[in-house]
């Protein structure tokens, strides 16, 4: 009885541990991903948004700054149907914002 | 189920932490030629006029374009040298001669492109690459997993597109990217009237990843607030199968002495601690699925088109605070399930629970 009460008892200790230490070298593992990341995009000037990593059919999906019009608007095209890769994704979805798109000069009525 | 809620959650957040290192280490502005509406291409030599402009700091061209290789799309980026040398490099050496390009670790895992390897493009089989090195792509953002990085010039050579950029990107000092974007888009309008220009500001792409990020965050959350909605009644319907046994305890423990009170107590602590060891076990099959199982089965529910078995570590960020919240969760949900019953156990006269 005692054996089996001391077995669980250390058991449970080792496994808050256990999970502590993951979290903890969880955040450290992340700091050094964090600066790899940093660097390449520094170098890059930025490269990539949401979740998609091919840019299969819109390339808004990969990065708006890339191509910030939803392409999709213009399909139909014959032999491809209106798909968007990032429309699969659940953690992320991009939308064209429209932007500059409005100039509107107004001309003075001449009496 | 607390499981697959962390494994998911951290797999969101990874990939949401890389977007948005993206956006903020990016440049502050991005102008592009504007071509039918679409984004197009845009002459270098307006670098020139752009850097005499108050309040920039630097203006460098890039190039983003896709081909094919092998059937498989990828990613064609061209900067200028004094910027690609900078990469980490894990296998050969930097673009030192023309025709040379440092490829992602997946890309040359899955073509056997190993440095020193020739090859050339479908798209211009006229320009000869040269595998001169492999960067790290294990702690780089996902995208650049199919990716190709070679100089400015043999980019423009290869698309057939010398003298012209995919983008410009413009670093300024702080406080002045709204007023230069403003500028770019209406002098330079005027200054060369054939030229139609697209310029976004850092704060444009942040309302991209603001927007698209929102729009579908709260989806995994969501399920998993039904998933716990619905194990409650389930746990409460379940937790009356040990209830006859709970109420000879019960009913023994009243009998020695024990008030009601205190055995709700040892119940509560009794739900602490089960919560506890389960979170804790969650949190090590989690990251045992993340790390050394690449999170298989549930990176393809964020991921899209990464096959079964992701040819790139999969981005994750295992954070306190949901383990945390799943402590409370389950907390909430053992004790739902077995406070109440053992209220009603605890409440009847001893004789009457031991029978």
């Amino acid at each position: 009885m005692f054996y089996r009460l001391k077995f669980f008892i250390l058991s449970s200790i080792f496994l808050i541990i256990a999970a502590a230490l993951i979290l903890f070298f969880g955040l450290k593992e992340r700091k050094i991903s964090l600066r790899n990341n940093i660097s390449f995009q520094k170098i890059t000037g930025g490269l990539g948004m949401g979740a998609v990593i091919s840019p299969y059919y819109n390339l808004i999906d990969f990065d708006p700054r890339i191509q910030n019009v939803d392409d999709s608007l213009t399909l139909p095209v014959p032999g491809i149907y209106s798909y968007g890769a990032h429309r699969t994704s659940t953690i992320c979805y991009f939308e064209e914002i429209p932007t500059n798109q409005i100039k509107i000069i107004k001309k003075e009525a001449q009496n | 189920m607390h499981t697959f809620f962390l494994v998911g959650l951290a797999i969101s957040e990874g990939v949401r932490l890389q977007a948005n290192i993206s956006v903020e280490q990016g440049a502050d502005i991005y102008v592009t030629g504007d071509q039918f509406g679409s984004n197009g291409p845009i002459q270098v030599s307006l670098i020139e006029d752009i850097k005499r402009i108050d309040g920039v700091v630097d203006a460098i061209p890039r190039i983003v374009g896709r081909t094919y290789f092998g059937g498989r799309i990828v990613i064609i980026v061209g900067l200028l040298n004094t910027k690609i040398n900078d990469i980490e490099i894990i296998k050969g050496k930097r673009i030192l001669n023309k025709g040379d390009v440092i490829v992602g670790e997946a890309l040359s895992r899955e073509f056997d492109l190993r440095p020193g390897v020739a090859f050339t493009l479908s798209q211009n089989p006229e320009v000869l690459f040269k595998v001169a090195g492999i960067f790290r792509s294990d702690r780089t953002p996902i995208w650049s997993a199919n990716m190709i990085l070679m100089s400015f010039e043999d980019a423009g050579k290869f698309f057939k597109q010398e003298g012209m950029a995919s983008q410009i990107l413009i670093h300024t000092r702080p406080g002045y990217s709204k007023g230069i974007a403003q500028l770019i888009q209406q002098d330079f309008q005027k200054r060369y009237p054939k030229l139609l220009l697209r310029v976004q500001d850092k704060d444009l792409v942040k309302q991209y990843f603001k927007n698209g990020f929102n729009k579908r965050a709260g989806i995994f959350t969501v399920f998993y607030i039904i998933a716990f909605g619905l194990s409650i009644p389930i746990l409460m319907v379940s937790s009356g199968f040990g209830l006859k046994q709970r109420k000879t305890e019960i009913g023994i423990l009243k009998a020695t002495g024990w008030k009601t009170v205190d055995i709700m107590e040892v119940i509560f602590l009794e739900n602490i601690y089960i919560s506890i060891i389960a979170v804790s076990i969650s949190v090590i099959i989690a990251y045992v699925w993340l790390k050394f199982l690449n999170g298989i089965f549930i990176s393809q529910f964020f991921i899209p088109d990464i096959g079964l078995i992701a040819p790139f570590p999969i981005p994750f960020n295992l954070i306190p605070s949901p383990v945390l919240l799943g402590a409370v969760f389950s907390i909430i949900i053992t004790s739902t399930g077995s406070l109440y019953s053992t209220w009603r156990a605890s409440i009847i006269p001893p004789y009457e629970a031991m029978r």
